[in-house]
């Protein structure tokens, strides 16, 4: 099948620097891309390309004609002077839809309770689910996440991820997301890109975890999350 | 009817120049309530603070050039705002230096360009603090003009200003254009501040902006109610104000102001659980 985007040698320059250095990848029907890679490692920087956000400065993007993307910001600025409810929210994310719509999407999301409570007032998981089902409001093509894991604790971001799973299964919709934690997103995705302003290496999650630039990428493992996710243990606890 | 008729008989002067300031007044009220709502949601306060000193160069120019103040005042406030969003947009100066950079250089130079106007020396002291007593037929047109023009673009972009609030970024992906809506808020809000001059003067002009949607902050339960609630702490403090002003013999512009920051005080007793 056709894919929805597809980045050719795409390359993004500030100032003489590069941020992004020749990324080829392509965003298949249904799949689920994952985006790891350190800190200021043009992770966003992508994103924001592939939003139209910023001009690329060399190589190609392409997006199949009408792709609706929805769009899940890293940060959102929730002033506390901005008495803004979910419902007004999602209101403003999607003006068409009603009521109805609104609670059936947050119910999708295991949220339906939240409808009339204050943006401002929602816990970091519960803002990431209600800003996850804002995405689905306007019936996208492609997700893209940014960081979607955010500020929830471990057992939350576990639900979070088999939340954006189903939501593929369920709508067909393509993902693609962006993270710097590992174990638990990468068991989530059919296809990972380890980028750290070029691709180091890409593949499946396994392949990934095998590949040698990943592992020079992510020496450490966070001591806990062993458990709760299928992962390899593939350091050997030397820290240099 | 009766009593109208006489106090024109009796004063007509006096009568002339309270009914059009009391127009001024509650002209401005009624479009920096809704816009200082915005104005807070977004963080701007210190930029409205920031063109309101810069406007002093403006009216000095004005002045030096003999050409039209508010227009001249409001094109350098466009300008000032313009150059402030290229310093940190493009020169990637922190915003709160390139604000601190203009407010002081703008307002200081202000100062030095007044005493260079020729002619007997103008005390800036109605331009630092305002002078209501004195408005003109034209700047009513424009107090009026400029408030239809003010609270139809806050009504009719409202998802775009509410979503550029939370995330440009969202806000671009839906298919709102940031860079213009960002260049109409810029212009509205030069407006807003160049009128307010007149109440309040360029030290105490954004307080007009900011108290009443700061009151309102503490009380109101959704956007829509805090736009409605501003607009009505701005008339209340404005028309209290402006009555102790009056009847004290007190200068109009920080009466307005220090009536609204006992607005806030008691709206903070009144905030929602």
């Amino acid at each position: 099948m056709a894919p929805l985007l597809r980045a050719d040698n795409l390359s993004i320059k500030y100032r003489n620097h590069h941020i992004l250095d020749n990324v080829s990848f392509e965003v298949r029907p249904q799949q689920i891309l994952t985006i790891i890679g350190p800190n200021g490692a043009g992770k966003t920087t992508l994103l924001k390309a592939i939003l139209g956000l910023i001009p690329s400065s060399g190589g190609t993007l392409w997006k199949k004609e009408g792709l609706r993307i929805g769009y899940m910001p890293q940060r959102i600025d929730l002033n506390p002077l901005l008495q803004l409810s979910v419902k007004d929210f999602l209101h403003l994310a999607e003006p068409r839809a009603d009521l109805k719509k609104l609670q059936a999407v947050l119910k999708e999301i295991g949220v339906a309770s939240l409808l009339d409570r204050f943006m401002s007032q929602l816990s970091g998981g519960e803002l990431q689910r209600v800003l996850l089902a804002s995405t689905l409001l306007i019936e996208p093509d492609l997700l893209v996440l940014d960081e979607p894991a955010q500020g929830v604790d471990v057992v939350g971001q576990a639900e979070l991820y088999r939340l954006i799973k189903a939501a593929r299964e369920r709508r067909g919709c393509s993902v693609l997301l962006v993270s710097h934690d590992l174990h638990l997103v990468m068991s989530a995705s059919d296809h990972v890109i380890c980028l750290n302003h070029h691709i180091c290496c890409s593949g499946n999650p396994d392949a990934v975890r095998q590949d040698a630039n990943y592992q020079s990428l992510f020496p450490q493992v966070t001591p806990g999350l062993e458990g709760l996710a299928p992962y390899v243990h593939h350091h050997d606890h030397h820290h240099d | 009817m009766f009593t109208t008729m006489t106090i024109t008989m009796i004063e007509p002067f006096a009568y002339d120049v309270i009914s059009r300031a009391l127009l001024a007044g509650v002209g401005i009220v009624l479009m920096a309530g809704p816009l200082g709502c915005f104005i807070l949601w977004r963080r701007l306060v210190f930029l409205g603070d920031t063109l309101a000193h810069a406007a002093l160069l403006g009216v000095a120019l004005a002045l030096i050039l003999k050409v039209d103040l508010v227009l001249t005042v409001l094109l350098f406030s466009i300008v000032m705002a313009l150059f402030i969003s290229w310093l940190t947009e493009s020169q990637r100066m922190a915003s709160d230096t390139s604000l601190g950079l203009v407010s002081y250089g703008a307002l200081a130079l202000g100062m030095l360009v007044f005493t260079k106007i020729p002619g007997p020396r103008i005390d800036p002291s109605s331009y630092l603090f305002g002078d209501i007593l004195f408005v003109s037929t034209a700047e009513l047109v424009w107090i009026y003009g400029s408030g239809i023009l003010v609270l139809s673009f806050l009504y009719y972009r409202w998802r775009a200003l509410l979503l550029w609030t939370i995330s440009p970024d969202l806000a671009h992906t839906l298919t709102i254009n940031i860079k213009a809506l960002h260049f109409q808020f810029v212009l509205v809000l030069s407006l807003i501040v160049t009128l307010t001059l007149k109440v309040a003067g360029v030290l105490l002009a954004p307080a007009l902006l900011i108290l009443p949607a700061a009151s309102a902050g503490q009380i109101a339960r959704s956007p829509r109610q805090m736009i409605f609630i501003a607009t009505g702490v701005g008339l209340v403090m404005f028309i209290t104000g402006f009555g102790i002003s009056w009847s004290n013999d007190l200068p109009v512009g920080p009466a307005v102001v220090v009536m609204g920051v006992l607005v806030f005080i008691v709206t903070t007793f009144l905030k929602r659980r």
